[in-house]
């Protein structure tokens, strides 16, 4: 027998199988890799995991599937746990606006009887301001209730293929009789066939927000005028006034919450109106901006993308 | 203590230009919040550009350190830094740099495919679905408006899910009304996306769109200047 040959034909079988070996485990560690991966992948994007039975395995994988899928539990659990914590502050909310409607609207029905007796001068004044707060009172519930329910999402933007033109023309023809009572003069230059994507209601809401606040800002025997255009991926609604403007350091903060410009503290208003829209154009993909310049008027921009 | 995504101390950078030393950067300390839309505006030669690429992983600084989503760039290698970039960021340049030989949606996807991850479909049409360019999907670069092209680039930044955008000039190339449109576009999927935004521009219109300004000049950030800054 020739030992050589019988050498060589072993040394191959040994090659041959270290060669073989090699091959399987890097196939596992690829196989390994990808079976994390993709699990990764489905937990972040939220598809999640499934107790499958690899989990109940020795193997390497078994033991990593297990771990994953206690992630993903307490993950969801947290998850769970936060969307439970918004229903309560939904129930919460709603009761508040509840339970303070009936309170409020009694205590405008007594200013009213009060205003029946025969109140001395002082008295009468004193009245007057006791209504002005109750309604101040009223307007700023109100409008904190609408607030949070479009910060904690408990409000549905619905946005449907609708006219802009009529929404704005709902917006402005609420504002008509502001503008007239202080002689503002509102002009419209808007094509009545354009179609866009949006929720008509709040929309509305956000462009009166936008009007409301011009006619606020601009004196007497000025103008407001509402423009819209189409461009390649929004539709721009563009309210222009001639009021005092607002000073460049100040166009961001216009947008926060419960700002008011530090001069006119007499007019009414609790500086959320403009919040308010921002939002609500926000949640429909939009947005919306200020170009102005102080002493110069203000343009208002609010965009709502093109369908 | 505030958690930055960003955030840089001290951060040099000289060039030897002949005899002259040049200070492209000296001593900036900059900030980005997670999911904050920054523009950082300044004229040309003031420094903005070295800056974002700096945050990038593009340059090296010649003193001071980068941060970037909780890890530091200086120590980093050449490879790690492209894995940093490749990973970690998605840029948009003023001239789209999109590959001229494939479709949209094959250069949206064509980081992922480099990087050896799997493409996310679903992830990947909702975006395409947002910067509408849907119907565009099998174009070809050429094919399309600069409006479009840069949307394109701003999908394809998106695609890889980034911790941060860097956009330099991205409306450098584009004419004022779709400049505004696209950089409004991508003010809108930042935020759906929950995206942060780093954009330096000279442009003070485009800059007014940005959560906060940062004023870049000679190197170093002016003080009290920006809208809420």
């Amino acid at each position: 027998m020739d030992w050589s040959a019988v050498t060589a034909v072993l040394a191959g079988c040994a090659a041959v199988t270290a060669v073989w070996r090699m091959y399987r485990l890097k196939r596992e560690v690829y196989q390994f890799e990808e079976r994390v991966e993709s699990a990764l992948d489905d937990i972040l994007s939220g598809k999640g995991m499934t107790e499958g039975e690899e989990g109940v395995t020795d193997s390497l994988w078994g033991k990593c599937r297990e771990k994953l899928w206690r992630v993903n539990r307490i993950w969801t659990k947290k998850e769970e746990a936060g969307r439970r914590e918004k229903e309560l502050m939904k129930e919460l909310i709603s009761d508040i606006s509840h339970q303070t409607r009936t309170p409020i609207a009694n205590m405008k029905l007594y200013q009213e009887f009060l205003q029946e007796e025969g109140l001395s001068g002082k008295g009468r004044e004193f009245l007057g301001h006791l209504e002005g707060q109750t309604e101040k009172l009223d307007f700023l519930l109100q409008s904190m209730v609408k607030m949070s329910r479009l910060e904690t999402g408990i409000i549905h933007i619905r946005q449907q293929e609708a006219r802009l033109y009529e929404t704005i023309a709902g917006a402005v023809g609420e504002i008509v009789p502001a503008a007239a009572k202080k002689g503002i003069e509102l002009s419209v230059d808007c094509d009545e066939e354009i179609m866009v994507k949006h929720d008509r209601k709040w929309t509305e809401e956000a462009i009166f927000n936008v009007l409301d606040n011009a006619v606020k800002y601009t004196e007497s025997g000025g103008s407001i005028h509402v423009a819209m255009k189409c461009q390649e991926v929004f539709a721009k609604i563009s309210v222009r006034d001639t009021g005092k403007g607002i000073a460049p350091e100040r166009q961001a903060e216009i947008f926060t919450r419960f700002y008011r410009e530090p001069e006119i503290h007499d007019e009414s208003g609790i500086g959320i109106g403009l919040y308010l829209a921002r939002k609500i154009l926000e949640l429909q993909n939009g947005y919306i901006e200020v170009r102005s310049q102080e002493g110069e008027g203000a343009e208002f921009n609010l965009y709502l993308p093109n369908a | 203590m505030e958690s930055w995504i960003v955030e840089t101390r001290g951060l040099k950078k000289y060039y030897r230009l002949g005899d002259h030393i040049v200070r492209a950067l000296d001593g900036v300390d900059f900030t980005v919040r997670e999911q904050e839309f920054v523009a950082i505006i300044g004229r040309s030669g003031s420094g903005k550009s070295t800056l974002l690429h700096m945050v990038g992983g593009l340059d090296t600084p010649t003193e001071g350190e980068v941060m970037v989503a909780g890890r530091s760039l200086s120590g980093m290698t050449k490879e790690e830094l492209a894995i940093f970039r490749r990973r970690k960021v998605g840029f948009i340049f003023q001239n789209y740099n999109l590959v001229p030989d494939l479709n949209v949606y094959e250069n949206v996807v064509l980081p992922i495919e480099l990087d050896g991850k799997r493409v996310d479909r679903e992830f990947t049409a909702e975006i395409l679905d947002v910067l509408k360019l849907t119907e565009k999907r099998e174009a070809l670069p050429g094919m399309l408006s600069g409006g479009q092209q840069q949307r394109a680039a701003i999908a394809r930044a998106l695609a890889s899910k980034p911790a941060i955008i860097l956009a330099d000039e991205p409306t450098g190339n584009l004419d004022t009304a779709s400049g505004h449109d696209v950089l409004g576009l991508l003010k809108v999927v930042a935020k759906q996306f929950q995206q942060t935004l780093v954009l330096i521009t000279h442009d003070q219109d485009i800059a007014q769109m940005a959560d906060r300004i940062v004023c870049i000049e000679d190197g170093q950030i002016r003080k009290g200047r920006g809208l809420h800054a």
